[in-house]
């Protein structure tokens, strides 16, 4: 092999890393990273040596699939690092496009003579392009909405087409030898093409994104009606026993003027002393969420705690005085407080009926901080409680162990957030003390 | 001895709880007295500042009603009570619709609920707090405690409790561990050694350990367990203080 083809070779193998591997680095851990390099190396060496006119559509379809199964059968994984392989060639050719112009080099020459420098520059371009994606992503996109299974198989299936008209025009004006027509043509083609579909992306994103936050309003609207009509039930409750409250009153004044104390016990016994009970109810206890002034955070409340109501667990639920701010993104603290109620309710359920049932939440707010704490009975637990939180460390069973996972992180960047986790007799308590900025 | 004070807008009711308390001293030779039993809060809290700021007067027990008809309730009170006397016994008699408990608890660390609600338990209920602040007013006095200051609070963890003391992935946190709780807390592994006793060694940069409850060290991996298979590490050098430390124990 000459140090042509071997640079040839090397820089092949850097760029297709580059533009299909880093775009969805958050997705891999380091072992898949190194494992994919590895493989990618071998296969392009074996299949150069064996089936060289293949080995383009091999190590693309190799590669592909393990991305496909590396994280975990993601399609939006593949879509990335295909629209940015897109993007690279649009890139490669609108360098040619531009070295033709400005320093009249063809194409043959860029590859022959100038390859270094002109691949050096690819790569830098790929790296950029790979860290746009990858950022754009992360910000835009995964923060906002969770593609449904449909739309990215669709996507994908519309930029595999994509790819395979551009390798397909590629090769084949590799087969006829770079002539300076093909290379304008093909030039002007892949842009309009490529930016077509940017267009087209970016479209549906948006649609997508909207379509997102109506649904999550209509959630939202939906659950603040289910609240109004229990406000409104609590209120009739209270005016049927205000009701009730006169009519003893006036029983008892009775009994009382016939000085017939025995009775007046017995009415006492079974009529007045369960209407205590009246109060205990669990759905009671809701009425508190009034002072909560966080519509986020209320919704997700109320959601869970119905739940639970509903499932049979008796709910406490404390907010005594108004709060209306926390030094916490509104989001970032529903999906946690979510996550834990969920959590609490799923321990819960897995006691004996006639163990207590008890799910309490408080909100607290102090001088200088909010204090959220949950608490609920739960079975032994040999967990070691350092663990909870760490990727799939859980008393759940296979696949699990998500949740806990992804409120650590997401609490993980909040430096005025302190978290507390006890249990004792079989207790298991949360507590979240969230200071004002 | 413990000072009891009661506060109950009711009096009909004060004078139930005054009657039960005094029973129960009476019959279980309990070495407490009652200093006040009124029904306005502000009194209760004059006569408990000028008794309990005197160290000589022992511990109080205070068993407030919540609803107190009042410019303050039995809440503020105890926020008040707080003030001067962080270690008292605070036990709330009240109806269950008002209570808090995790609040309570919380913020001004209620001991009890008393609920008016079973008319019929209430001695029994008395009775026990009763009992179990004698216990604990005995033993309390002499535990050795860590402080933390978390903005205008500070909590208390008991020395012997904590099996280490970690750096916390978020910078100028630490994070403590017992055998049951984990809690994250504003400060720095320095400050923390710097009133620990001898038992608190630093063995990594990143760790203090309580020698007290190491259940294994193993030299290859550095890797020190605690009850419940909580780990911590130390460095080259840390192992082998710890290891002579325990070695001094034995």
């Amino acid at each position: 092999m000459t140090f042509f083809e071997f640079s040839y070779l090397a820089f092949g193998v850097l760029d297709l890393y580059i533009v299909l591997i880093c775009p969805i680095l958050d997705f891999l851990s380091n072992k898949k990273k190194v494992i994919t390099a590895i493989i990618l190396v071998v296969s392009s060496i074996l299949t150069r040596c064996f089936f060289p006119v293949l080995s383009t559509y091999i190590i693309l379809i190799l590669l592909f699939t393990l991305i496909f199964f590396f994280t975990g059968k993601k399609l939006i994984a593949v879509c990335l690092s295909l629209f940015n392989y897109l993007l690279s060639i649009v890139l490669s050719y609108f360098t040619l496009f531009v070295m033709e112009h400005l320093f009249k080099i063809t194409e043959v020459e860029a590859l022959v003579d100038y390859y270094i420098p002109y691949y050096i520059f690819l790569t830098i371009l790929f790296v950029t392009s790979s860290y746009a994606i990858r950022i754009i992503y992360s910000s835009a996109i995964d923060k906002h909405l969770i593609l449904p299974k449909s739309t990215s198989a669709l996507l994908l299936i519309y930029l595999a087409i994509c790819a395979i008209l551009f390798i397909y025009n590629y090769s084949y004006e590799a087969a006829l030898g770079f002539p300076q027509e093909v290379v304008r043509v093909n030039t002007i083609l892949f842009l309009i093409f490529f930016l077509f579909t940017s267009i087209f992306i970016v479209i549906m994103m948006y649609i997508l994104r909207r379509d997102a936050k109506l649904q999550a309003q209509n959630v939202q609207y939906e659950s603040l009606q289910r609240y109004t009509e229990q406000v409104e039930e609590l209120y009739q409750n209270i005016r049927g026993f205000k009701h009730d409250y006169i009519n003893i009153l006036s029983t008892m004044q009775l009994y009382m003027e016939q000085e017939d104390w025995v009775n007046l016990k017995t009415y006492f016994n079974t009529e007045i002393l369960p209407t205590g009970a009246t109060f205990q109810d669990s759905s009671q206890t809701l009425g508190q969420l009034s002072n909560l002034q966080i519509p986020e955070l209320k919704s997700i409340l109320y959601n869970k705690l119905v739940k639970a109501i509903e499932l049979g667990l008796k709910v406490q639920l404390e907010i005594r005085k108004p709060i209306t701010k926390i030094a916490v993104k509104n989001v970032d603290i529903a999906r946690v407080i979510g996550i834990y109620l969920d959590n609490a309710i799923e321990a819960l359920l897995e006691l004996d009926s006639e163990c207590p049932r008890q799910l309490s939440v408080a909100l607290i707010d102090m001088k200088d901080s909010v204090v959220i704490i949950i608490q609920n009975n739960c079975k032994e637990l040999s967990l070691n409680l350092h663990k909870l939180g760490t990727l799939s460390y859980t008393t759940k069973g296979k696949n699990r162990g998500m949740g806990l996972y992804l409120a650590a992180k997401t609490l993980r960047s909040y430096r005025n957030i302190q978290k507390e986790t006890t249990y004792e007799n079989h207790t298991f308590t949360q507590t979240l003390k969230i200071f004002n900025c | 001895m413990l000072s009891i004070y009661i506060c109950e807008d009711n009096p009909i009711q004060l004078n139930h709880y005054r009657t039960i308390v005094e029973n129960i001293i009476l019959m279980e030779e309990l070495d407490m007295k009652i200093q006040a039993a009124v029904t306005n809060p502000d009194e209760l809290l004059t006569i408990a500042k000028q008794t309990q700021q005197n160290q000589e007067n022992g511990g109080a027990f205070y068993l407030l009603d919540i609803d107190l008809n009042a410019n303050k309730d039995g809440f503020d009170v105890a926020q008040a009570i707080r003030e001067f006397d962080s270690r008292g016994f605070i036990a709330f008699i009240t109806t269950h619709s008002e209570m808090a408990m995790l609040t309570f608890k919380y913020q001004v660390e209620a001991m009890d609920f008393i609920l008016k609600d079973d008319i019929w338990s209430i001695g029994t209920h008395i009775r026990s707090c009763l009992e179990v602040a004698k216990k604990r007013y005995i033993t309390y006095s002499q535990v050795p405690m860590l402080a933390f200051k978390t903005g205008d609070q500070t909590i208390y963890i008991e020395q012997d409790r904590i099996q280490y003391i970690a750096t916390s992935s978020t910078p100028h946190k630490v994070t403590v561990v017992t055998e049951n709780s984990i809690t994250e807390f504003y400060g720095s592994l320095k400050k923390c050694s710097e009133v620990l006793p001898q038992n608190f060694i630093r063995c990594h940069k990143a760790y203090i350990v309580n020698v007290n409850h190491i259940t294994s060290v193993d030299r290859k991996t550095f890797a020190i367990t605690f009850a419940n298979n909580h780990t911590c590490f130390a460095s080259t050098r840390g192992i082998t203080r710890v290891l002579r430390a325990i070695k001094m124990m034995n």
